[in-house]
Protein backbone atom coordinates (compact mmCIF):
# COMPACT_ATOMS: atom_id res chain seq x y z
CA UNK A 1 0.00 0.00 0.00
CA UNK A 2 1.31 3.43 -0.91
CA UNK A 3 0.21 6.68 0.65
CA UNK A 4 0.67 9.85 -1.35
CA UNK A 5 1.91 12.97 0.34
CA UNK A 6 -0.77 15.64 0.38
CA UNK A 7 -1.05 19.14 1.69
CA UNK A 8 -4.27 19.35 3.61
CA UNK A 9 -5.80 22.46 5.04
CA UNK A 10 -8.44 22.76 7.70
CA UNK A 11 -11.94 23.40 6.44
CA UNK A 12 -12.34 27.14 6.25
CA UNK A 13 -14.76 29.46 4.47
CA UNK A 14 -13.24 32.62 2.98
CA UNK A 15 -14.80 35.66 1.29
CA UNK A 16 -13.80 39.16 0.28
CA UNK A 17 -15.86 42.20 -0.66
CA UNK A 18 -15.75 45.99 -0.42
CA UNK A 19 -16.33 48.78 2.09
CA UNK A 20 -18.25 51.89 1.12
CA UNK A 21 -18.16 55.51 2.24
CA UNK A 22 -19.43 56.69 5.60
CA UNK A 23 -22.06 59.42 5.50
CA UNK A 24 -19.53 61.76 7.10
CA UNK A 25 -16.05 61.66 8.56
CA UNK A 26 -16.91 61.70 12.24
CA UNK A 27 -16.47 59.48 15.26
CA UNK A 28 -18.94 56.58 15.48
CA UNK A 29 -19.88 56.79 11.79
CA UNK A 30 -20.23 53.42 10.11
CA UNK A 31 -18.22 52.49 7.02
CA UNK A 32 -20.76 50.07 5.50
CA UNK A 33 -19.86 46.58 4.36
CA UNK A 34 -21.28 45.57 0.98
CA UNK A 35 -22.87 42.18 0.40
CA UNK A 36 -20.79 39.04 0.64
CA UNK A 37 -21.38 35.36 0.08
CA UNK A 38 -20.26 33.55 3.18
CA UNK A 39 -21.57 30.77 5.34
CA UNK A 40 -22.66 31.58 8.86
CA UNK A 41 -23.12 35.31 8.42
CA UNK A 42 -25.37 37.82 6.69
CA UNK A 43 -24.94 41.48 5.77
CA UNK A 44 -27.69 43.79 6.98
CA UNK A 45 -27.61 47.60 6.78
CA UNK A 46 -23.88 47.50 6.13
CA UNK A 47 -23.23 45.38 9.21
CA UNK A 48 -22.15 41.76 9.57
CA UNK A 49 -24.50 39.52 11.53
CA UNK A 50 -22.43 36.58 12.74
CA UNK A 51 -23.89 33.24 13.72
CA UNK A 52 -22.96 31.82 17.10
CA UNK A 53 -20.35 29.16 17.73
CA UNK A 54 -18.00 29.86 14.84
CA UNK A 55 -14.63 31.60 14.78
CA UNK A 56 -14.40 34.58 12.41
CA UNK A 57 -11.22 36.34 11.31
CA UNK A 58 -12.34 39.71 9.97
CA UNK A 59 -9.98 42.10 8.19
CA UNK A 60 -10.94 45.51 6.80
CA UNK A 61 -9.20 48.30 4.93
CA UNK A 62 -10.13 51.94 4.35
CA UNK A 63 -8.94 54.97 2.41
CA UNK A 64 -9.91 58.57 2.85
CA UNK A 65 -8.75 61.35 0.58
CA UNK A 66 -7.24 64.58 1.73
CA UNK A 67 -9.00 67.10 -0.50
CA UNK A 68 -7.07 70.17 0.60
CA UNK A 69 -4.14 71.15 2.80
CA UNK A 70 -5.91 69.62 5.75
CA UNK A 71 -3.82 67.66 8.22
CA UNK A 72 -5.43 65.17 10.52
CA UNK A 73 -5.69 61.65 11.82
CA UNK A 74 -8.48 59.11 11.65
CA UNK A 75 -8.73 55.76 13.38
CA UNK A 76 -11.14 53.05 12.28
CA UNK A 77 -11.87 49.78 14.06
CA UNK A 78 -14.24 46.86 14.05
CA UNK A 79 -17.02 47.30 16.57
CA UNK A 80 -19.27 44.81 18.31
CA UNK A 81 -22.67 46.46 18.10
CA UNK A 82 -24.39 43.74 20.13
CA UNK A 83 -22.06 44.10 23.11
CA UNK A 84 -20.94 47.72 22.60
CA UNK A 85 -17.25 46.88 22.46
CA UNK A 86 -14.31 47.67 20.18
CA UNK A 87 -12.71 44.61 18.65
CA UNK A 88 -9.15 43.71 17.72
CA UNK A 89 -6.69 46.21 16.31
CA UNK A 90 -7.51 49.56 14.75
CA UNK A 91 -6.09 51.13 11.62
CA UNK A 92 -4.81 54.67 11.58
CA UNK A 93 -4.80 57.08 8.66
CA UNK A 94 -2.75 60.24 8.68
CA UNK A 95 -3.92 62.94 6.31
CA UNK A 96 -0.78 64.70 5.16
CA UNK A 97 -2.09 67.87 3.60
CA UNK A 98 -1.74 66.61 0.04
CA UNK A 99 -4.45 65.01 -2.09
CA UNK A 100 -3.59 61.52 -1.04
CA UNK A 101 -4.09 59.19 1.84
CA UNK A 102 -1.26 57.93 3.97
CA UNK A 103 -2.52 54.93 5.78
CA UNK A 104 -0.67 53.43 8.69
CA UNK A 105 -1.61 50.31 10.49
CA UNK A 106 -2.53 48.78 7.14
CA UNK A 107 -5.82 47.27 8.17
CA UNK A 108 -8.15 46.67 11.07
CA UNK A 109 -8.55 43.08 12.13
CA UNK A 110 -10.21 41.01 14.79
CA UNK A 111 -10.89 37.43 15.71
CA UNK A 112 -14.45 36.97 16.93
CA UNK A 113 -15.88 33.84 18.56
CA UNK A 114 -19.50 34.71 19.34
CA UNK A 115 -21.60 32.49 21.58
CA UNK A 116 -24.78 34.26 20.48
CA UNK A 117 -25.69 35.92 17.18
CA UNK A 118 -23.58 39.07 17.07
CA UNK A 119 -23.61 42.19 14.90
CA UNK A 120 -20.30 43.74 13.82
CA UNK A 121 -19.59 46.96 11.98
CA UNK A 122 -16.58 48.92 10.70
CA UNK A 123 -16.69 52.19 12.59
CA UNK A 124 -14.70 55.42 12.73
CA UNK A 125 -13.32 55.52 16.25
CA UNK A 126 -11.72 58.93 16.37
CA UNK A 127 -11.03 61.97 14.23
CA UNK A 128 -8.49 64.63 15.06
CA UNK A 129 -7.19 67.66 13.26
CA UNK A 130 -8.72 69.07 10.11
CA UNK A 131 -9.92 66.27 7.86
CA UNK A 132 -12.14 66.29 4.78
CA UNK A 133 -15.86 66.24 5.27
CA UNK A 134 -16.41 63.29 2.96
CA UNK A 135 -14.24 60.71 1.33
CA UNK A 136 -14.03 60.40 -2.39
CA UNK A 137 -14.55 56.99 -3.97
CA UNK A 138 -13.28 58.27 -7.31
CA UNK A 139 -9.72 58.13 -6.05
CA UNK A 140 -9.96 54.46 -5.24
CA UNK A 141 -8.77 53.50 -8.70
CA UNK A 142 -5.25 54.47 -7.83
CA UNK A 143 -5.21 54.51 -4.06
CA UNK A 144 -6.42 50.99 -3.63
CA UNK A 145 -9.84 49.61 -2.96
CA UNK A 146 -11.44 49.70 0.47
CA UNK A 147 -12.14 46.05 1.14
CA UNK A 148 -12.94 43.57 3.86
CA UNK A 149 -12.54 39.85 4.14
CA UNK A 150 -13.86 37.10 6.36
CA UNK A 151 -12.38 33.72 7.14
CA UNK A 152 -14.43 31.44 9.36
CA UNK A 153 -14.26 27.93 10.67
CA UNK B 1 4.61 0.68 2.73
CA UNK B 2 5.80 4.25 2.44
CA UNK B 3 4.22 7.23 4.04
CA UNK B 4 5.42 10.82 3.81
CA UNK B 5 3.23 13.14 5.78
CA UNK B 6 3.28 16.85 5.00
CA UNK B 7 1.26 18.89 7.42
CA UNK B 8 1.12 22.32 5.89
CA UNK B 9 -0.60 24.14 8.67
CA UNK B 10 -2.97 27.00 8.01
CA UNK B 11 -0.53 29.24 6.09
CA UNK B 12 1.37 29.26 2.85
CA UNK B 13 3.76 32.22 2.62
CA UNK B 14 5.25 33.73 -0.56
CA UNK B 15 8.45 35.79 -0.45
CA UNK B 16 9.88 38.08 -3.14
CA UNK B 17 13.66 38.47 -2.92
CA UNK B 18 14.44 39.81 -6.38
CA UNK B 19 13.86 43.45 -7.24
CA UNK B 20 11.53 43.81 -10.18
CA UNK B 21 9.62 46.63 -11.80
CA UNK B 22 6.10 47.36 -12.94
CA UNK B 23 4.60 50.29 -14.78
CA UNK B 24 1.08 51.53 -15.25
CA UNK B 25 -0.10 48.26 -16.77
CA UNK B 26 -0.98 45.66 -14.20
CA UNK B 27 1.78 43.09 -14.04
CA UNK B 28 1.83 39.66 -12.46
CA UNK B 29 4.89 39.22 -10.24
CA UNK B 30 5.92 35.80 -9.04
CA UNK B 31 7.35 35.12 -5.62
CA UNK B 32 10.83 33.63 -5.31
CA UNK B 33 10.11 31.35 -2.36
CA UNK B 34 7.14 29.55 -0.91
CA UNK B 35 7.14 28.29 2.64
CA UNK B 36 4.81 26.33 4.82
CA UNK B 37 5.27 25.25 8.39
CA UNK B 38 7.32 22.35 7.03
CA UNK B 39 9.76 24.47 5.03
CA UNK B 40 10.28 25.39 1.40
CA UNK B 41 8.01 24.22 -1.38
CA UNK B 42 9.85 23.14 -4.50
CA UNK B 43 7.47 24.75 -6.96
CA UNK B 44 4.87 27.47 -7.25
CA UNK B 45 1.73 26.23 -5.57
CA UNK B 46 -1.83 26.50 -6.79
CA UNK B 47 -3.98 27.45 -3.86
CA UNK B 48 -7.52 27.92 -2.66
CA UNK B 49 -8.14 30.27 0.24
CA UNK B 50 -7.94 33.87 1.35
CA UNK B 51 -4.82 35.56 -0.01
CA UNK B 52 -3.08 38.73 1.17
CA UNK B 53 -0.30 40.77 -0.45
CA UNK B 54 2.09 43.34 0.98
CA UNK B 55 4.66 45.29 -0.99
CA UNK B 56 7.55 47.69 -0.47
CA UNK B 57 8.44 49.68 -3.57
CA UNK B 58 10.61 52.54 -4.73
CA UNK B 59 9.35 55.18 -7.15
CA UNK B 60 10.78 55.11 -10.66
CA UNK B 61 9.78 58.49 -12.07
CA UNK B 62 6.80 60.73 -12.45
CA UNK B 63 4.93 62.86 -10.01
CA UNK B 64 2.43 60.43 -8.58
CA UNK B 65 4.06 57.96 -6.27
CA UNK B 66 1.24 55.52 -5.99
CA UNK B 67 1.44 51.81 -6.48
CA UNK B 68 -1.43 49.40 -6.20
CA UNK B 69 -1.22 45.68 -5.54
CA UNK B 70 -3.45 42.69 -5.04
CA UNK B 71 -3.06 38.90 -4.95
CA UNK B 72 -5.48 38.59 -7.87
CA UNK B 73 -6.90 40.89 -10.51
CA UNK B 74 -10.22 42.30 -9.39
CA UNK B 75 -9.76 41.73 -5.65
CA UNK B 76 -9.35 44.32 -2.92
CA UNK B 77 -6.29 46.40 -3.78
CA UNK B 78 -3.82 47.76 -1.29
CA UNK B 79 -1.93 50.94 -2.05
CA UNK B 80 1.62 51.97 -1.31
CA UNK B 81 2.95 55.50 -1.29
CA UNK B 82 6.27 54.35 -2.58
CA UNK B 83 9.63 55.41 -1.20
CA UNK B 84 11.88 58.29 -2.22
CA UNK B 85 9.17 60.68 -3.24
CA UNK B 86 9.74 64.06 -1.63
CA UNK B 87 8.68 64.31 1.96
CA UNK B 88 5.70 62.07 1.64
CA UNK B 89 5.37 59.38 4.17
CA UNK B 90 6.08 55.76 3.58
CA UNK B 91 3.33 53.39 4.36
CA UNK B 92 1.48 50.52 2.90
CA UNK B 93 -1.81 48.80 2.83
CA UNK B 94 -2.50 45.13 2.34
CA UNK B 95 -4.27 43.71 -0.70
CA UNK B 96 -6.70 40.84 -0.38
CA UNK B 97 -8.47 38.38 -2.69
CA UNK B 98 -10.07 34.97 -2.67
CA UNK B 99 -8.07 32.25 -4.42
CA UNK B 100 -9.85 29.35 -6.07
CA UNK B 101 -7.17 27.08 -7.52
CA UNK B 102 -5.10 30.16 -8.37
CA UNK B 103 -1.36 30.40 -8.83
CA UNK B 104 0.20 32.11 -5.82
CA UNK B 105 1.53 35.48 -7.07
CA UNK B 106 0.61 39.14 -6.85
CA UNK B 107 -0.33 41.93 -9.25
CA UNK B 108 1.15 45.41 -9.21
CA UNK B 109 0.77 48.58 -11.19
CA UNK B 110 2.19 52.05 -10.71
CA UNK B 111 0.04 55.10 -11.16
CA UNK B 112 2.24 56.53 -13.90
CA UNK B 113 5.82 55.33 -14.29
CA UNK B 114 7.75 52.25 -13.35
CA UNK B 115 8.18 51.46 -9.68
CA UNK B 116 10.81 49.12 -8.33
CA UNK B 117 9.38 46.43 -6.12
CA UNK B 118 12.14 45.24 -3.86
CA UNK B 119 10.20 43.34 -1.26
CA UNK B 120 6.92 41.56 -1.02
CA UNK B 121 5.35 39.01 1.23
CA UNK B 122 2.07 37.29 0.72
CA UNK B 123 0.22 34.60 2.58
CA UNK B 124 -2.81 32.43 2.04
CA UNK B 125 -5.17 31.22 4.73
Amino acid sequence: MTYLATISKPSIDVSQSTVTSPSSIAANEKMPFTSITHNNLTVSSGQLVLDANYTFIITASAYIESTSTSIGQITVQLYDVTNSAWLGCELEMYISGQPQTIQEGCFARAVVCPTVQTTIEFRIKSVSGNVPSVNNPSIFDYLGTPWYSVASF
Amino acid sequence: MSYTPISAGPFVVGILNTTTSAGSTETTINYDEFRTSRGLLSSTPTLTGLAFSDVSAQVGAGTNAYGEHCPKTGGGYGCDIVRNKGKRGVSGAVGCAVYSSDTFAFRYHAYDNNDLIYSSHGYVL
